[in-house]
């Protein structure tokens, strides 16, 4: 009997344990879950629209960008530069996306809930505010890159190196927010222009030679010798059988990795690649954030990088110069080359400034984060120069602005169908870099047209 | 205006709730002998607690912002409730005398939180399980009549076999399906889930064979097959539910009177590998177990019940979106399985574990009836039921929170449902009448001593 007993409490410590998993499960699942309620199936998320002004998105300078309006008892939600901000922005009455997303619960948060919903007792026109978002892009910049891009396909992405800051974000073919319930079968069915894709983050494309700095840099880091290296190019060269060509077949003749880079010369990279092998390859492409989540805000596509131990040896040569397996968005390949331009450190990129609540309270504030030790110092100050020169007399030439140095590099990514894609990713000025710039061009030929784009919104920033 | 009540009432609830847990608690300690509280005083503060929170949340269901003006039906379902708990509180007291007055008011408090809730998602089904509850109450009030007639309740142990058997044979060849299980029985106009039934009968069985002082090896074999026998049944029937709440209960039992290591180790070895077998086996099996491992993938199908479900928990976060604020009815059968999804949803978090609390506190008040009893087959009665009670509220409040597959079980006194409600209610009635016959023992001992 007395065992017995025993046992009793022992069966019921034991369901008090199951009940205090729930519990944990039930703090788990609302501490750090919260994300999972941002899903275009959860119809919670437009419930509250109807009766509250969502929270008002400004630019960095205070421009009203999207807000909330009522005329006559219905309320509607305005958006002042729709194209130029649909990706980052979004859309809503068609589910939610971009901000309109991401932020919802920001922008539906009543701030002194018990104060606003006491004044719309007294007056009809006191409907209850959300929080206001307070962007990080400038609404002039973003409008003169996107007239800047034209009608071609692609992304642009303008950073500030030091604090991962996004100045402005495009990617066209876009979409008119205002009009996404007349245009929605239109949009949604495109798959030739997939106007709704935000090319600048969920885009993946395969680097080309813009991956050749990542090459550099591990050649650089391990490697003390790497400047007494050098190669003759003869245009072409048999790597394991596969046959390797410079861009244009052009002979390169006897280079090392200064007017390699500089040439962008595909041969010289192969043999880099081979020497340092797949290990390296794979471990600096860690450190630049392959095959991770970026933390970014938007919806967003993890870059790929598939090397390892049992690569073949011409898959390696492949990556080495951009081409192969590798694929990557153009938020990410800006954050690469900032790295480069903040003495190696990969910062956070983030698009939210700060949150005020409805009567201009501040809220909340992102604080720049590091990310990730890409490179050492030493390391970016010898990458900075040899994409200097890219700029003053190699591949990237055409992006030469009187009195602002720039380094960049240029890349035509290989495409099976169609035209290549053309890159162009920059930094200025390269003494104390203010902004990085990149800019991809989809099947535009090679990376000439990227190139006096990207020189051009350098000009219109530093100048 | 309407916004601003529906807003501070949020608040209002949760001190209703953090209010009656205190007074179980109190209750609790002064139980133990830790500390001394007014035993009298703290029911009356839950019954009162009880009724404000009744008619708070009532009158916010029963005004309509439209009209500016309160419905008479939700009310009548208002004014019945409050009937319905104030007789129950009296007369409680007269048929089990010296009860333990925590689990009652415990009970009657889930009740209408899931009555509450019912009128909110569903309000002809309230009104319906009101008259559950009414019915719950008088076979609760009657039954010790029944009761100590009986006297020993083991005498009836061949009797419950065969009911028990034949009802599952029953349902085997004339059983409906519903919502993938075949568990549901008409007779004529009745419909009911005889599962719920078999479960109190087999156990009184299974404990009658099983609690008997001296335990021949014969009188574990025959109640393990034919606990073998229902379960294989109830899993081809799909009730995958109710098949893990028997074979968890006949291990409690099995642990609790032979008390033998080997004897664990074998269940959990069985379990184990029938659990295997039936994954390998059953097609059904194989679909709930991947929705549980990534109900993302077919968002569309098999996991909308469950993410709907997880949306209805995560949006709201700790304070929950207020009454009639929230979108629960998003989640289909929702006033089953979900109910406590629905209130994570509009009450809250901090309020959802205020109900895990409610339930922990009365399932240790029965495990404390369980050993204070002196007679050794009510006290292994108390504990199984109070372990079959325990295990299934354990399954399917994980279950919808994905802490575990979801099995379609019901949440004892709160979800919608006649047969639940009636079985829960006899359940607690068992356990309440051996709660008075030890406090009558108790009684008399001390007098011989004097």
């Amino acid at each position: 009997m007395i065992k017995m007993k025993k046992n009793m409490k022992r069966v019921f410590f034991f369901y008090s344990l199951l009940f205090i998993l729930i519990i944990a499960h039930l703090l788990y699942l609302i501490i750090f879950e919260k994300e999972t309620s941002i899903n275009s199936y959860n119809p919670r998320l437009n419930m509250i629209d109807n009766s509250i002004k969502r929270g008002i998105i400004f630019d960095t300078n205070g421009t009203t960008l999207a807000e909330t309006v009522t005329s006559g008892g219905s309320i509607k939600r305005e958006y002042y530069y729709p194209e130029e901000f649909c990706h980052i922005i979004g859309y809503m009455p068609k589910g939610k996306s971009g901000l309109e997303a991401k932020s919802n619960f920001t922008l539906q948060e009543l701030d002194n809930e018990l104060l606003q919903r006491a004044n719309a007792i007294f007056s009809e026109e006191n409907i209850p505010r959300g929080n206001n978002i307070f962007i990080t892009i400038d609404s002039n910049l973003q409008h003169y890159i996107y007239e800047k891009l034209g009608r071609s396909k692609g992304a642009v992405v303008v950073m500030e190196p030091k604090t991962g800051k996004i100045l402005s974000m495009v990617s066209y073919p876009s979409f008119n927010p205002i009009e996404i319930e007349r245009d929605w079968d239109k949009l949604k069915d495109d798959d030739k222009n997939s106007p709704l894709l935000n090319r600048a983050t969920q885009g993946l494309y395969p680097p080309g030679s813009t991956f050749k700095i990542l090459t550099a840099g591990a050649e650089i880091e391990t490697n003390p010798n790497y400047s007494d290296f050098s190669y003759t190019c003869k245009g072409e060269d048999f790597f394991d059988r596969k046959k390797i060509r410079c861009f244009n077949s052009t002979v390169h003749g006897k280079v090392d990795i200064y007017s390699a880079l500089e040439h962008s010369c595909n041969t010289f990279f192969a043999t880099i690649g081979q020497k340092i092998g797949s290990n390296i390859l794979s471990l600096y492409a860690q450190k630049a954030m392959f095959n991770t989540p970026l933390e970014f805000t938007l919806e967003y596509n993890k870059s790929s990088f598939t090397l390892s131990n049992d690569s073949k040896p011409t898959e390696v040569v492949e990556t080495a110069i951009g081409q192969g397996k590798t694929l990557v968005s153009p938020l990410h390949m800006a954050m690469i080359t900032s790295a480069v331009a903040n003495k190696g450190i990969m910062m956070k990129p983030y698009i939210i400034d700060r949150i005020e609540s409805y009567s201009r309270e501040p809220l909340k504030t992102t604080v720049p984060t590091e990310m990730s030790v890409l490179f050492s110092e030493q390391t970016s100050i010898k990458l900075t120069e040899m994409m200097k020169k890219v700029v003053d007399s190699g591949t990237g030439a055409e992006a030469k602005i009187k009195g602002i140095t720039i380094a960049g590099k240029t890349g035509t990514a290989e495409t099976p169908s169609g035209a290549d894609h053309a890159w162009f990713t920059a930094f200025a000025p390269a003494e104390d870099p203010k902004i990085a710039v990149t800019v991809l061009l989809e099947n535009a030929g090679n990376g000439s047209e990227a190139i006096p784009i990207t020189r051009d919104i350098i000009e219109y920033i530093l100048k | 205006m309407y916004e601003l009540i529906i807003l501070l009432s949020k608040y209002l609830f949760l001190f209703y709730m953090i209010f009656f847990i205190w007074q179980n608690i109190k209750m609790i300690l002064t139980k133990k002998e830790i500390f001394h509280f007014n035993q009298k005083k703290c029911v009356f503060h839950q019954y009162i607690i009880l009724i404000l929170f009744h008619i708070n949340a009532f009158l916010i269901l029963a005004f309509d912002s439209e009209t500016t003006s309160f419905e008479p039906e939700t009310m009548l379902v208002c004014l019945f409730g409050i009937i319905l708990f104030t007789i129950a509180n009296m007369v409680l007291r007269l048929t089990y005398p010296n009860s333990d007055r925590l689990i009652w008011n415990s009970i009657l408090f889930l009740c209408d939180m899931g009555l509450v809730m019912l009128q909110r998602l569903k309000p002809e089904l309230a009104q319906r399980q009101l008259l559950w509850l009414f019915s719950g109450f008088l076979i609760v009030f009657l039954m010790p009549f029944a009761l100590n007639f009986i006297k020993d309740l083991s005498k009836l142990k061949y009797l419950c076999l065969l009911l028990s058997i034949t009802m599952l044979l029953m349902t085997f060849f004339f059983g409906d399906t519903e919502g993938g299980a075949k568990n549901w029985l008409t007779i004529k106009n009745l419909t009911f889930q005889p599962s719920e039934i078999i479960k109190l009968l087999f156990i009184m069985y299974l404990v009658a064979e099983l609690a008997k002082p001296k335990l021949k090896l014969i009188s574990i074999i025959v109640p393990t097959f034919l606990s073998g026998v229902v379960i294989l049944f109830l899993v081809f029937q799909k009730d995958l539910g109710s098949a893990l709440i028997f074979f968890i209960t006949y291990m409690v039992v099995i642990y609790i009177t032979t008390s033998s290591n080997l004897i664990l180790l074998l269940g959990i070895l069985t379990s184990a590998v029938s659990s295997f077998a039936a994954y390998k086996i059953f097609d059904h099996i194989k679909i709930r177990v991947a929705t549980w491992i990534n109900p993302w993938q077919d968002i569309n199908n098999s996991g909308y019940q469950i993410t709907q479900s997880l949306f209805a928990i995560g949006t709201y976060g700790f304070f929950g979106s207020g009454l009639k604020k929230g979108l629960p009815t998003a989640i289909p059968i929702v006033e089953r399985d979900f109910i406590f999804s629905a209130i994570c949803e509009e009450f809250g978090i901090i309020f959802a574990i205020g109900i895990i609390l409610i339930f922990i506190t009365i399932f240790y008040s029965c495990i404390k009836i369980a050993l204070v009893s002196r007679n050794r087959y009510l006290s292994v009665l108390v504990s199984a039921l109070t372990c079959l009670m325990c295990f299934q509220t354990f399954l399917i409040i994980g279950g919808v929170i994905k802490l575990i597959p979801l099995t379609g079980v019901t949440l004892p006194f709160m979800s919608y449902g006649g047969t639940s409600m009636i079985m829960c209610f006899i359940i607690f009635g068992i356990i309440q009448w051996i709660s008075t016959l030890n406090e009558r023992t108790y009684q008399c001992q001390n007098k011989k001593r004097r």
